[in-house]
C-alpha cells in the first residue's frame, strides 16, 4: 500500500509507533514460537518413533518415515510465507539451528533405530528437540 | 514566550512512512530491504525514496552484502538516527502529556551528510 505524505499530528506519530512496534513483537514471536512447536513434535516424533521400531506401532511405519518430510516441507512453507525480522543475526542464528538440528535428528534417528527399548529411543529425541528450545528462546530475546 | 514542543519535532523523522522505518529499526537493531518493506507496507520505490532521504540527514546506515549466496541490502539506524528517534519521542511525549517529564531541550542540530 503507497501511503500518500501527509503531515502528522502528535496522536497519530504515537499510535504509528505503537503499530509498527506491535508488527516487530509479532513476527518475533511467530518465528520463536514455531521453532517452539517443532522441537515439542520432535520429541513427540522420537517418543512414537521408539514405540514404531519396537514393533507397537508397526502399521504406522510409513507414516513415521514420511512425516519428517512432511514436516520440513509444512514449516518451510509457512516460514516462506510469514517473514522473519531479518536481521542478520537472526538469519545466521536460524541456519545454523537448522543445521544443528538437522545434524541431531539424524543421530537421533539411528540411535533410535539401533537402541533395543523405546524409552531410551524416545529420549534421543531430545537432543534435537533441545537445540529448537533454545533457539527459540535465543529468537525470542535476542 | 516559551515555543509549544511541536517545534522541536524533527521534520526528517515527522512523517509517516519515515516515522515507520525508524522506529522499526530502532526496534529490531539491523535488518534487509524487504523485510523493512514488508513491516512498514509500503512499495520498493517508496521505501527507497524515504531511506535515501533519511541516509542523506546521517540517520541510517546502508550496507550491502550477501548471506547464503544471496545479496542482501541491510539496514540499520546510526548514532543519530537512535539520539533523534529518542529526542522525537521524547518531544511527543511532552505534547501528548505535558509536564509528565522534564521539558525536553532542543536537539543539537545535526548537519545533513554531504552527498
Amino acid at each position: 500500500m503507497n501511503e500518500p505524505e501527509s503531515s502528522l499530528n502528535a496522536d497519530a506519530a504515537d499510535a504509528r509507533i505503537r503499530r509498527v512496534e506491535q508488527v516487530v513483537t509479532i513476527r518475533r514471536r511467530f518465528r520463536s514460537r514455531t521453532v517452539l512447536l517443532a522441537g515439542a513434535v520432535t520429541v513427540a516424533y522420537f517418543a512414537v518413533m521408539g514405540a514404531v521400531t519396537n514393533g507397537r506401532a508397526e502399521p504406522f511405519s510409513m507414516i513415521m518415515t514420511l512425516f519428517p518430510v512432511l514436516a520440513v516441507v509444512v514449516l518451510a512453507s509457512i516460514w516462506g510465507k510469514h517473514r522473519g525480522l531479518e536481521s542478520r543475526r537472526l538469519v545466521t542464528l536460524e541456519y545454523r539451528l537448522a543445521g544443528m538440528f538437522a545434524l541431531l535428528v539424524c543421530v537421533a534417528g539411528v540411535l533410535a533405530t539401533v537402541l533395543p527399548h523405546p524409552l531410551p529411543a524416545a529420549l534421543a529425541g531430545v537432543l534435537p528437540a533441545a537445540v529448537c528450545f533454545i533457539g527459540a528462546w535465543q529468537l525470542a530475546h535476542r | 514566550m516559551t515555543e509549544h514542543p511541536r517545534v522541536m519535532l524533527d521534520e526528517v523523522i515527522h512523517s509517516p512512512v519515515r516515522l515507520s522505518i525508524i522506529a522499526s529499526l530502532a526496534r529490531i537493531g539491523e535488518t534487509d530491504f524487504a523485510a523493512l518493506r514488508d513491516i512498514v507496507d509500503v512499495s520498493d520505490s517508496l521505501l527507497s525514496k524515504h531511506l535515501r532521504q533519511l541516509e542523506d540527514r546521517g540517520y541510517l546506515r546502508v550496507r550491502k552484502g550477501y548471506l547464503a549466496r544471496r545479496p542482501r541490502t541491510w539496514l540499520s539506524l546510526t548514532d543519530d538516527g537512535f539520539t533523534a528517534f529518542r529526542h522525537y519521542r521524547a518531544v511527543l511525549t511532552e505534547i501528548l502529556d505535558p509536564g509528565a517529564a522534564e521539558p525536553v531541550t532542543p536537539a543539537k542540530q545535526i548537519a545533513p551528510q554531504a552527498s
